[in-house]
Protein backbone atom coordinates (compact mmCIF):
# COMPACT_ATOMS: atom_id res chain seq x y z
CA UNK A 1 0.00 0.00 0.00
CA UNK A 2 1.05 3.45 -0.90
CA UNK A 3 -0.20 5.13 1.84
CA UNK A 4 0.91 4.82 5.41
CA UNK A 5 -1.60 3.76 8.15
CA UNK A 6 0.33 5.40 11.19
CA UNK A 7 -2.25 8.33 11.07
CA UNK A 8 -4.94 5.75 11.67
CA UNK A 9 -3.11 3.93 14.27
CA UNK A 10 -2.07 7.58 16.10
CA UNK A 11 -5.45 8.60 16.26
CA UNK A 12 -7.90 5.59 17.46
CA UNK A 13 -4.95 3.30 18.92
CA UNK A 14 -6.25 0.42 20.63
CA UNK A 15 -9.68 0.39 18.54
CA UNK A 16 -10.59 -3.15 17.83
CA UNK A 17 -12.20 -2.96 14.33
CA UNK A 18 -15.30 -4.86 14.06
CA UNK A 19 -16.33 -6.95 11.01
CA UNK A 20 -18.65 -5.40 8.52
CA UNK A 21 -21.88 -6.83 9.01
CA UNK A 22 -24.96 -4.60 8.91
CA UNK A 23 -27.24 -4.94 12.32
CA UNK A 24 -30.02 -3.07 13.51
CA UNK A 25 -31.37 -3.96 17.15
CA UNK A 26 -34.65 -3.17 17.30
CA UNK A 27 -36.29 -1.54 20.71
CA UNK A 28 -39.34 -1.52 21.97
CA UNK A 29 -38.22 0.93 24.82
CA UNK A 30 -37.15 4.92 24.06
CA UNK A 31 -34.78 4.71 27.17
CA UNK A 32 -32.61 2.36 24.53
CA UNK A 33 -31.28 3.72 21.11
CA UNK A 34 -33.66 2.29 18.72
CA UNK A 35 -30.23 1.13 16.24
CA UNK A 36 -26.58 0.76 16.58
CA UNK A 37 -24.29 0.16 13.37
CA UNK A 38 -21.29 -1.68 13.27
CA UNK A 39 -17.59 0.32 13.55
CA UNK A 40 -17.16 -2.11 10.39
CA UNK A 41 -20.39 -1.01 8.72
CA UNK A 42 -19.46 2.74 9.23
CA UNK A 43 -16.08 2.37 8.04
CA UNK A 44 -17.33 1.06 4.65
CA UNK A 45 -20.35 4.15 4.18
CA UNK A 46 -17.72 6.59 5.04
CA UNK A 47 -15.32 4.53 2.69
CA UNK A 48 -17.69 4.93 0.00
CA UNK A 49 -18.94 8.58 0.03
CA UNK A 50 -15.54 9.79 0.53
CA UNK A 51 -13.83 7.11 -2.40
CA UNK A 52 -17.00 8.36 -4.59
CA UNK A 53 -16.58 11.85 -3.78
CA UNK A 54 -12.86 11.92 -4.88
CA UNK A 55 -13.85 10.20 -7.92
CA UNK A 56 -17.04 12.25 -9.17
CA UNK A 57 -14.71 15.02 -8.48
CA UNK A 58 -12.12 13.99 -10.95
CA UNK A 59 -14.55 13.23 -13.34
CA UNK A 60 -15.64 16.38 -13.32
CA UNK A 61 -12.55 18.45 -13.68
CA UNK A 62 -11.39 16.04 -16.43
CA UNK A 63 -14.89 17.47 -18.37
CA UNK A 64 -14.21 20.49 -17.80
CA UNK A 65 -10.89 20.11 -18.74
CA UNK A 66 -11.86 18.77 -22.20
CA UNK A 67 -14.69 20.92 -22.74
CA UNK A 68 -17.47 18.75 -21.81
CA UNK A 69 -19.56 21.00 -20.47
CA UNK A 70 -23.10 18.70 -20.37
CA UNK A 71 -20.54 15.95 -18.63
CA UNK A 72 -19.21 18.42 -16.09
CA UNK A 73 -22.67 19.93 -15.57
CA UNK A 74 -23.78 16.00 -14.81
CA UNK A 75 -20.98 15.18 -13.21
CA UNK A 76 -20.90 18.31 -10.58
CA UNK A 77 -23.92 17.48 -10.00
CA UNK A 78 -23.58 13.90 -9.08
CA UNK A 79 -20.27 15.01 -7.00
CA UNK A 80 -22.89 17.79 -5.00
CA UNK A 81 -25.26 14.93 -4.30
CA UNK A 82 -22.71 13.13 -2.58
CA UNK A 83 -21.40 16.46 -0.86
CA UNK A 84 -25.36 16.46 0.57
CA UNK A 85 -25.13 13.03 1.50
CA UNK A 86 -21.95 12.75 3.31
CA UNK A 87 -23.25 15.82 5.39
CA UNK A 88 -26.06 14.10 6.59
CA UNK A 89 -24.16 11.54 7.82
CA UNK A 90 -21.77 13.86 9.53
CA UNK A 91 -25.15 15.56 10.93
CA UNK A 92 -26.81 11.99 11.66
CA UNK A 93 -24.23 11.80 14.21
CA UNK A 94 -23.12 15.32 15.08
CA UNK A 95 -26.88 17.42 14.67
CA UNK A 96 -28.68 19.01 11.87
CA UNK A 97 -26.37 22.37 12.48
CA UNK A 98 -23.05 20.53 12.42
CA UNK A 99 -24.34 18.65 9.13
CA UNK A 100 -24.97 22.12 7.58
CA UNK A 101 -21.76 23.80 8.55
CA UNK A 102 -20.05 20.56 7.57
CA UNK A 103 -21.59 20.85 3.59
CA UNK A 104 -20.86 24.39 3.52
CA UNK A 105 -17.50 23.87 4.61
CA UNK A 106 -16.82 20.74 2.24
CA UNK A 107 -18.57 22.39 -0.98
CA UNK A 108 -16.08 25.56 -0.26
CA UNK A 109 -13.29 23.24 -0.96
CA UNK A 110 -14.97 21.75 -3.80
CA UNK A 111 -14.87 25.55 -5.15
CA UNK A 112 -11.49 25.90 -4.47
CA UNK A 113 -10.45 22.65 -6.66
CA UNK A 114 -12.83 24.30 -9.63
CA UNK A 115 -10.64 27.60 -9.03
CA UNK A 116 -7.69 25.56 -10.01
CA UNK A 117 -8.98 23.82 -12.98
CA UNK A 118 -10.04 26.75 -14.28
CA UNK A 119 -7.11 28.34 -13.58
CA UNK A 120 -5.11 25.33 -14.99
CA UNK A 121 -7.38 25.46 -18.33
CA UNK A 122 -6.77 29.58 -18.30
CA UNK A 123 -2.89 28.60 -17.91
CA UNK A 124 -3.52 31.78 -14.85
CA UNK A 125 -0.52 31.10 -12.64
CA UNK A 126 -1.98 33.32 -10.29
CA UNK A 127 -5.45 31.65 -9.67
CA UNK A 128 -3.86 28.25 -9.70
CA UNK A 129 -1.71 30.36 -6.77
CA UNK A 130 -4.21 31.50 -4.86
CA UNK A 131 -6.33 28.49 -4.99
CA UNK A 132 -3.73 26.45 -3.53
CA UNK A 133 -3.05 28.62 -0.89
CA UNK A 134 -6.66 28.62 -0.16
CA UNK A 135 -6.56 24.87 -0.38
CA UNK A 136 -4.07 25.18 2.23
CA UNK A 137 -5.77 27.31 4.64
CA UNK A 138 -8.96 25.07 4.07
CA UNK A 139 -7.12 22.18 5.45
CA UNK A 140 -6.52 23.84 8.68
CA UNK A 141 -10.49 24.89 9.16
CA UNK A 142 -11.20 21.32 8.04
CA UNK A 143 -8.92 19.72 10.63
CA UNK A 144 -10.58 22.06 12.68
CA UNK A 145 -13.91 21.71 12.45
CA UNK A 146 -13.55 17.60 12.86
CA UNK A 147 -11.64 18.53 16.48
CA UNK A 148 -14.34 19.89 17.55
CA UNK A 149 -16.90 17.52 16.42
CA UNK A 150 -14.47 14.89 17.70
CA UNK A 151 -11.04 15.28 19.85
CA UNK A 152 -9.98 11.91 18.80
CA UNK A 153 -9.56 13.55 15.80
CA UNK A 154 -6.24 16.03 16.37
CA UNK A 155 -6.55 19.25 13.85
CA UNK A 156 -2.97 19.12 12.78
CA UNK A 157 -3.21 15.64 11.75
CA UNK A 158 -6.36 15.88 10.06
CA UNK A 159 -4.92 18.68 7.84
CA UNK A 160 -2.35 16.99 7.21
CA UNK A 161 -4.73 14.26 5.54
CA UNK A 162 -6.57 16.77 3.45
CA UNK A 163 -3.36 18.52 2.71
CA UNK A 164 -2.48 15.09 0.83
CA UNK A 165 -5.85 15.14 -0.94
CA UNK A 166 -5.36 18.45 -2.11
CA UNK A 167 -2.21 17.33 -3.14
CA UNK A 168 -3.30 14.49 -4.99
CA UNK A 169 -6.36 16.06 -7.13
CA UNK A 170 -3.93 18.70 -8.35
CA UNK A 171 -1.59 16.10 -9.76
CA UNK A 172 -4.52 14.10 -11.18
CA UNK A 173 -5.80 17.59 -12.47
CA UNK A 174 -2.28 18.74 -13.79
CA UNK A 175 -1.93 15.57 -15.80
CA UNK A 176 -5.54 15.33 -17.06
CA UNK A 177 -5.02 18.80 -18.16
CA UNK A 178 -1.89 18.03 -20.31
CA UNK A 179 -3.79 14.96 -21.50
CA UNK A 180 -1.27 12.27 -19.86
CA UNK A 181 -3.87 9.56 -19.38
CA UNK A 182 -1.63 7.19 -17.84
CA UNK A 183 -0.33 9.95 -15.14
CA UNK A 184 -4.04 11.09 -14.51
CA UNK A 185 -5.67 7.68 -14.02
CA UNK A 186 -2.51 6.50 -11.69
CA UNK A 187 -3.32 9.58 -9.65
CA UNK A 188 -7.00 9.24 -9.78
CA UNK A 189 -6.54 5.99 -7.97
CA UNK A 190 -4.22 7.21 -5.89
CA UNK A 191 -6.36 9.59 -4.85
CA UNK A 192 -9.42 7.62 -4.69
CA UNK A 193 -7.43 5.16 -2.43
CA UNK A 194 -6.09 8.06 -0.10
CA UNK A 195 -9.53 8.82 0.92
CA UNK A 196 -9.49 5.61 2.96
CA UNK A 197 -6.84 7.49 4.88
CA UNK A 198 -9.27 10.24 6.57
CA UNK A 199 -12.52 7.46 6.20
CA UNK A 200 -11.15 5.08 8.51
CA UNK A 201 -9.76 7.78 11.25
CA UNK A 202 -13.23 9.13 11.10
CA UNK A 203 -14.98 6.10 11.44
CA UNK A 204 -13.14 4.61 14.44
CA UNK A 205 -12.61 8.27 16.13
CA UNK A 206 -16.75 8.38 15.73
CA UNK A 207 -16.95 5.03 16.97
CA UNK A 208 -15.11 5.82 19.64
CA UNK A 209 -16.73 9.07 20.84
CA UNK A 210 -20.25 6.87 20.89
CA UNK A 211 -19.58 3.40 21.61
CA UNK A 212 -23.29 3.13 22.45
CA UNK A 213 -24.12 3.91 19.05
CA UNK A 214 -21.18 2.44 16.99
CA UNK A 215 -20.63 -1.19 18.31
CA UNK A 216 -17.42 -2.97 17.83
CA UNK A 217 -18.55 -6.69 16.68
CA UNK A 218 -16.06 -9.41 16.08
CA UNK A 219 -12.88 -9.00 14.96
CA UNK B 1 -49.35 51.74 58.40
CA UNK B 2 -50.73 51.39 55.21
CA UNK B 3 -48.85 54.81 53.96
CA UNK B 4 -45.91 53.55 55.46
CA UNK B 5 -46.11 49.73 53.37
CA UNK B 6 -47.08 52.13 50.23
CA UNK B 7 -43.85 53.91 50.67
CA UNK B 8 -42.68 50.60 51.15
CA UNK B 9 -43.75 48.81 48.03
CA UNK B 10 -43.06 52.07 45.86
CA UNK B 11 -39.23 52.13 47.07
CA UNK B 12 -39.26 48.55 45.95
CA UNK B 13 -40.85 49.32 42.40
CA UNK B 14 -37.92 51.80 42.05
CA UNK B 15 -34.90 50.00 43.77
CA UNK B 16 -35.38 46.66 42.65
CA UNK B 17 -34.98 46.99 39.16
CA UNK B 18 -31.68 48.55 39.70
CA UNK B 19 -30.81 45.64 41.97
CA UNK B 20 -31.88 43.35 39.38
CA UNK B 21 -28.35 41.57 37.61
CA UNK B 22 -27.77 43.25 33.96
CA UNK B 23 -29.33 39.88 31.68
CA UNK B 24 -26.61 37.70 29.90
CA UNK B 25 -26.84 35.59 26.82
CA UNK B 26 -24.38 33.07 26.04
CA UNK B 27 -23.86 32.63 22.19
CA UNK B 28 -21.96 29.04 21.90
CA UNK B 29 -19.44 29.04 18.84
CA UNK B 30 -18.96 25.08 17.99
CA UNK B 31 -18.53 23.07 14.84
CA UNK B 32 -18.27 25.94 12.64
CA UNK B 33 -21.93 27.08 13.52
CA UNK B 34 -23.88 30.02 16.60
CA UNK B 35 -26.01 28.31 18.41
CA UNK B 36 -28.64 29.13 19.10
CA UNK B 37 -28.31 30.49 15.61
CA UNK B 38 -31.53 33.49 16.65
CA UNK B 39 -31.96 35.13 19.69
CA UNK B 40 -34.33 37.55 20.77
CA UNK B 41 -33.23 39.93 24.40
CA UNK B 42 -34.26 42.64 26.41
CA UNK B 43 -32.30 45.84 25.91
CA UNK B 44 -29.09 46.21 27.91
CA UNK B 45 -28.05 42.56 27.47
CA UNK B 46 -24.62 41.21 27.28
CA UNK B 47 -24.36 39.13 24.76
CA UNK B 48 -21.02 36.55 25.32
CA UNK B 49 -19.68 34.69 21.93
CA UNK B 50 -17.38 31.88 23.08
CA UNK B 51 -15.55 30.06 20.59
CA UNK B 52 -15.72 26.26 20.93
CA UNK B 53 -13.42 25.56 17.84
CA UNK B 54 -9.81 24.87 17.78
CA UNK B 55 -9.71 27.98 14.80
CA UNK B 56 -10.49 31.80 14.31
CA UNK B 57 -13.60 32.83 13.90
CA UNK B 58 -14.60 36.64 14.05
CA UNK B 59 -18.32 37.96 15.44
CA UNK B 60 -18.78 40.62 12.19
CA UNK B 61 -22.21 42.54 11.88
CA UNK B 62 -23.87 42.68 9.19
CA UNK B 63 -25.14 40.40 6.14
CA UNK B 64 -24.38 39.01 2.89
CA UNK B 65 -21.19 38.60 3.75
CA UNK B 66 -20.91 43.29 4.39
CA UNK B 67 -19.98 44.50 7.44
CA UNK B 68 -21.96 47.00 8.42
CA UNK B 69 -19.68 48.17 11.32
CA UNK B 70 -21.95 48.34 14.11
CA UNK B 71 -20.01 45.74 16.47
CA UNK B 72 -17.15 42.68 15.91
CA UNK B 73 -14.55 41.13 17.23
CA UNK B 74 -12.05 38.26 16.87
CA UNK B 75 -12.18 35.23 19.12
CA UNK B 76 -8.57 34.22 18.18
CA UNK B 77 -9.05 30.26 19.02
CA UNK B 78 -10.65 27.80 21.51
CA UNK B 79 -11.82 29.14 24.80
CA UNK B 80 -11.40 32.86 23.18
CA UNK B 81 -14.30 34.97 23.85
CA UNK B 82 -16.25 38.47 22.57
CA UNK B 83 -18.71 39.96 24.42
CA UNK B 84 -21.14 42.99 23.26
CA UNK B 85 -23.83 44.70 25.30
CA UNK B 86 -27.21 45.50 23.50
CA UNK B 87 -27.94 49.19 24.41
CA UNK B 88 -30.32 49.98 21.57
CA UNK B 89 -33.70 48.00 20.12
CA UNK B 90 -33.47 46.24 16.98
CA UNK B 91 -32.71 43.45 14.65
CA UNK B 92 -28.43 42.65 14.19
CA UNK B 93 -27.10 40.50 11.73
CA UNK B 94 -24.12 39.14 12.04
CA UNK B 95 -21.73 36.45 10.35
CA UNK B 96 -18.13 35.36 10.85
CA UNK B 97 -15.84 37.02 8.44
CA UNK B 98 -13.73 33.72 7.24
CA UNK B 99 -16.95 31.28 7.19
CA UNK B 100 -19.40 33.55 5.40
CA UNK B 101 -21.95 30.48 5.85
CA UNK B 102 -21.74 30.92 9.84
CA UNK B 103 -24.54 33.57 10.31
CA UNK B 104 -26.67 34.79 13.38
CA UNK B 105 -29.42 37.08 14.24
CA UNK B 106 -30.13 38.92 17.63
CA UNK B 107 -33.51 40.66 18.15
CA UNK B 108 -33.05 43.21 21.05
CA UNK B 109 -36.66 44.19 22.67
CA UNK B 110 -37.04 47.52 24.16
CA UNK B 111 -39.23 46.84 26.62
CA UNK B 112 -36.90 44.20 28.42
CA UNK B 113 -39.45 41.53 26.95
CA UNK B 114 -36.73 38.47 26.71
CA UNK B 115 -37.31 36.07 23.84
CA UNK B 116 -36.70 32.19 23.68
Amino acid sequence: MRFSLLPTVLLVGGLTLAAPQAQAQMSGDHAMPAATMSTGDLRVALNNLLAEHAQLGLTATAAALAGRSAEFKAAAGALDANSVQLSQAIGTVYGDGAGQAFLALWRKHIGFIVDYATGVAKKDQKMQDKAVNDLLGYTKDFGAFLNSANPNLPTEVVADLVKGHVVGFKAAIDAQAKGDWATAYAKTREAVAHMQMIADPLAMAIAKQFPDKYAARGN
Amino acid sequence: MRYLRQAWLSAGVVVLPWLRPAPEQTISIHLFHFEPKAIEVPVGTLVVWDNGDDIEHTVTSGRDEQADGRFGGKLAGKGTRFTMRFEEPGDYSYFCDRHHFMRGEIRVNPSGKAGN
